[in-house]
């Protein structure tokens, strides 16, 4: 599935301060989420992201939800209210060959005596724009009903 | 009689039915389960898009493959979870799995139906390299998606006396290979570290190395030249390292408890395996006479639980060529009893702080069971399912056995979770 990605979500998944969290099911079916600095677009369109400890439970909650067909969610933000949540499926990880190893020494340059489990690929379903400003224009605009009575008060 | 023949069908059940039965049992491992047991062909089409410069082709091995030929084809084959399926090919009658090239993609297909996408195994850098001698630095050295393998001597002396294990064909292979490929009998120490050297400058390409032969009965107590020899080559390879331990696993003989302690102490060594084969102390008998002459099942056990004291819990664990316990005429004849059998004497030895692993037995050519067949689909699955629970039960990792350090245990692949 193509899903378009903006201009917007490119240049904060890109943007170094920006927050990015990783959101898997554990075993027991709780959301867990954890920050992730290392996730971008890859040039498939779909969302990447560095998995650096092997033994982490966000890296088996992705094995098990590529496994068993579950989903996951990124969820990036940044300033004046910046907020998209990434919807998707895991499709691939990648343990040995010149991607992986690429992003090893990448991530090597970038943060030195670090190690790198897997390269975790997601194919993006959906993106939902959680940013405040354009949430809350949304409804003003379609949800007046929703306004506090003092705001309307001469 | 196999699982699936007490059925209403009275037939063992078909990969797709497996899947459907055991929803817990991620499909990728059944998959390759099922890959393994069967081989796979590979198409013109899928050998059209291999690139012999990029992929790793065929190479020295400990064991034969099952259509007896040292054909350069693709070595194997990984899947799109990171597991890797150790596979060879298969003669087309004996209707295995098809890698074939389809709008774009590599896949693994069976009648005609798209299963999954695969991708072949890169090859290492060090692969295109001769050592100062001269030998091809991967007749010295092999290379699995993540694993260096060593192979220091392509000979077991179990086969002095026809007593090598009944499913092997190490001799022969290394015969074949000798003359085809020109692997020599004996590695050279300073050879094989020489070529760790050259694999480590690729950055991210290895996490383990793993040593493994035949058996060695010389020396003032057997087979103390076989662990002479391992710790010279340990050494030699320990000198490319900062750190006096590396990750490391030495799959050889049951050694007694001085060899082990020597192998712990004088070298980088940090795990042990010690293959039993087959967990039933008959069948041990009759499979592996070699093993049964010199040390016995009893003692094979003991040397392993005494291995824990000395390389700690959790890096210390035994395989076993599953299915091999239901050769004929000998074996189980029931797969239930068979799976149950297998499974209790697998906890006996994980109450003891031995784990154990499998790999799927592939009645080879060259081996004194060449006629046999190995157990069902669903055998292999509630196999894998079993042992993960009992270690998960005693609370015992294989990380130094699996599926990134090794890749050649289905059962070792869900530890991933």
């Amino acid at each position: 599935m193509i899903v378009d990605v903006s201009q917007e979500l490119r240049d904060l998944i890109n943007n170094a301060q920006a927050v990015k969290v990783l959101v898997v099911l554990s075993e027991t079916g709780i959301p867990l989420a954890e920050l992730k600095e290392s996730v971008f677009f890859n040039e498939d369109a779909n969302i990447e992201y560095l998995e650096l400890l092997e033994g982490s439970q966000s890296y088996k909650n992705f094995t098990r939800s590529l496994w068993y067909d579950k989903k996951v969610s990124f969820l990036i933000s940044g300033e004046n209210g910046l907020s998209f949540q990434i919807i998707g499926k895991p499709i691939k990880i990648l343990v040995s060959g010149p991607l992986y190893e690429k992003k090893y020494i990448g991530l090597r340059e970038e943060l030195g005596d670090v190690d790198l489990a897997a390269v975790c690929i997601t194919e993006i379903e959906e993106i939902i724009d959680n940013s405040f400003n354009k949430k809350f224009e949304e409804q003003e605009k379609l949800k007046p009903i929703f306004k506090h009575l003092d705001r309307l008060a001469k | 009689m196999r699982l699936g023949e007490e059925s209403e069908n009275n037939r063992e059940l078909n990969f797709i039915e497996v899947i459907e039965k055991y929803p817990e049992m991620p499909k990728f491992i059944i998959l390759k389960i099922d890959i393994q047991r069967r081989g796979i062909h590979y198409s013109k089409e899928a050998l059209s898009v291999f690139n012999k410069d990029l992929y790793q082709v065929r190479g020295a091995a400990l064991f034969g493959s099952r259509d007896s030929k040292l054909t350069p084809l693709p070595e194997s084959l990984v899947l799109r979870d990171g597991t890797t399926v150790l596979t060879d090919p298969a003669p087309i009658e004996s209707k295995p799995y098809i890698v074939d090239y389809i709008n774009g993609k590599l896949v693994i297909t069976d009648q005609g139906k798209i299963l999954e996408e695969v991708d072949y195994w890169y090859k290492p850098d060090f692969y295109n390299k001769n050592t100062l001698k001269g030998t091809p630095m991967q007749h010295i050295v092999t290379a699995r998606p993540q694993r260096l393998q060593v192979m220091p001597s392509s000979y077991c002396h179990f086969w002095n006396n026809d007593k090598g294990c009944k499913y092997c064909d190490i001799v022969n292979n290394f015969k074949h290979q000798k003359s085809e490929l020109g692997v020599q009998t004996k590695l050279d120490p300073i050879e094989v570290a020489e070529v760790i050297k050259e694999a480590l400058k690729q950055p991210g390409r290895f996490s383990s190395i793993c040593l493994t032969a035949g058996s060695d009965t010389r020396g003032e107590e057997p087979f103390d030249e076989e662990v002479n020899y391992y710790i010279e080559i340990l050494n030699a390879i320990g000198e490319n390292f900062k750190t006096k331990k590396f990750p490391s696993q030495l799959i050889g003989t049951a050694f007694n408890e001085r060899q082990l302690r020597r192998l712990y102490d004088e070298t980088g060594l940090t795990s042990y395996t010690s293959d039993i084969e087959v967990l039933n102390e008959e069948l041990f008998n009759w499979i592996c006479p070699g093993k049964a002459e010199w040390v016995g099942y009893k003692q094979w056990k003991d040397r392993l639980i005494k291995a824990v004291d000395i390389f700690g819990r959790g890096n210390v664990n035994t395989g076993i060529v599953a299915g091999v316990e239901l050769a004929k005429p000998y074996g189980f004849t029931n797969e239930e009893v068979a799976l149950k059998a297998v499974l209790d004497e697998a906890e006996d030895l994980a109450i003891h702080g031995v784990a154990t692993v499998y790999v799927v037995w592939i009645p080879r050519p060259e081996s004194a069971f060449h006629d046999q067949r190995n157990a069902s689909l669903e055998y292999y699955v509630r196999l894998a399912i079993g042992l993960d629970n009992i270690r998960r039960k005693y609370n015992l990792g294989i990380d130094f056995d699996d599926y990134r350090r090794c890749g050649n245990h289905p059962d070792g692949d869900l530890s991933r979770i």
